[in-house]
């Protein structure tokens, strides 16, 4: 099996918000819906004082509560495919924001209007791509719930090219996010594989999940930086 | 006598109406009336039929708020769990999907 997971490193993330702007700038999203986020707080008491950058996409559960929900209200727009990437089919949304309401760790948006990433700026990243043209999951819709995809349309791409293996590693088949950060504070790839460099780092560093107390199995992993939530 | 059974059988159907509908009204409602909004289901069960305070969910401070986006009238999901669990109905976290 296949499970692909993501490990952030917080002892080494310095807060630059590369990931974000990558983010944004490949997956069009607009300033209403962020499919990635950065969390700020800090940790101790004067002066030993540090600030916690804190990144949050989709955490990808394994049982999505997101999932669930939409599944309760019918309109059975959440799935999980086979790499474990839980994914929002806008055709079938209708835009009733339970998904929003029970994730534990407030990512899915309800992007209420479509608006560009740098109004009077013109078009930016995948916005200039032909509607189309572009991704199922990039083909946005007003009043729809909108999330991080792991990039999915990188990972397609990796199993049409047969190349399942360089995900995490080329820049083709690596979520964007990932590939950006100028401290290796990231990581993406299969689990299920204990040669593979994030699950040896996951060992390693006995990196974590958030909120586990939901019972839904996040496949983001984190390493805590000393009085970080978890 | 078949009028007799007639009555009878009309009778019990009054009798039952009620129960019926008490069914039917506990049910999930159709897909489209789901909704967030203030005067929508989701705050009709939480509010109305729960009697929960809105500050039950939607805390006045953001500080103890983590993980979340820092947003007006944020809820912390951690209240959820004390209902929306495996084993009670609906439940959405610790549940095997289906």
């Amino acid at each position: 099996m296949t499970k692909f997971v993501r490990l952030i490193d917080l002892k080494r993330c310095m807060g630059c918000r590369a990931c974000l702007a990558a983010c944004a700038a490949e997956n069009y999203f607009t300033p209403e819906a962020p499919w990635n986020s950065m969390l700020e707080y800090e940790v101790g008491a004067y002066p030993s004082v540090k600030s916690i950058y804190n990144t949050l996409g989709c955490m990808h559960c394994e049982q999505p509560a997101c999932k669930a929900a939409c599944d309760w209200v019918g309109a059975k727009a959440i799935s999980k495919n086979q790499f474990g990437v839980v994914l929002i089919d806008y055709n079938k949304c209708m835009g009733c924001g339970y998904c929003v309401a029970v994730c534990p760790y407030g990512v899915p948006f309800l992007n209420k209007e479509l608006k560009p990433l740098y109004p009077g700026k013109g078009k930016n990243g995948a916005e200039t791509i032909a509607y189309a043209d572009r991704h199922p999951t990039h083909r946005k819709k007003a009043k729809t719930a909108e999330k991080c995809t792991f990039c999915t349309h990188k990972l397609e791409q990796a199993v049409a090219d047969g190349k399942t293996d360089r995900i995490g590693k080329d820049q083709a088949y690596t979520p964007a996010c990932d590939l950006v950060c100028p401290v290796q504070a990231r990581m993406f790839g299969d689990i299920d594989d204990p040669n593979s460099e994030v699950a040896k780092r996951i060992k390693a560093t006995n990196a974590a999940q958030l909120r586990k107390q939901f019972g839904i199995g996040p496949q983001v992993y984190y390493v805590l930086e000393e009085g970080a939530k978890s | 006598m078949k009028r007799f059974i007639a009555f009878l059988v009309m009778g019990l159907a009054l009798a039952a109406m009620p129960a019926i509908s008490a069914t039917q009204s506990a049910a999930k409602a159709p897909a489209k009336q789901q909704s967030l909004a203030q005067n929508g289901r989701f705050h009709q069960i939480h509010a109305e039929k729960s009697a929960m305070k809105c500050n039950a969910c939607h805390k006045a401070e953001q500080q103890e708020v983590i993980l979340q986006v820092p947003r007006p009238r944020i809820v912390d999901r951690q209240i959820c769990l004390g209902c929306h669990t495996e084993g009670s109905k609906p439940a959405w976290y610790g549940v095997e999907p289906r």
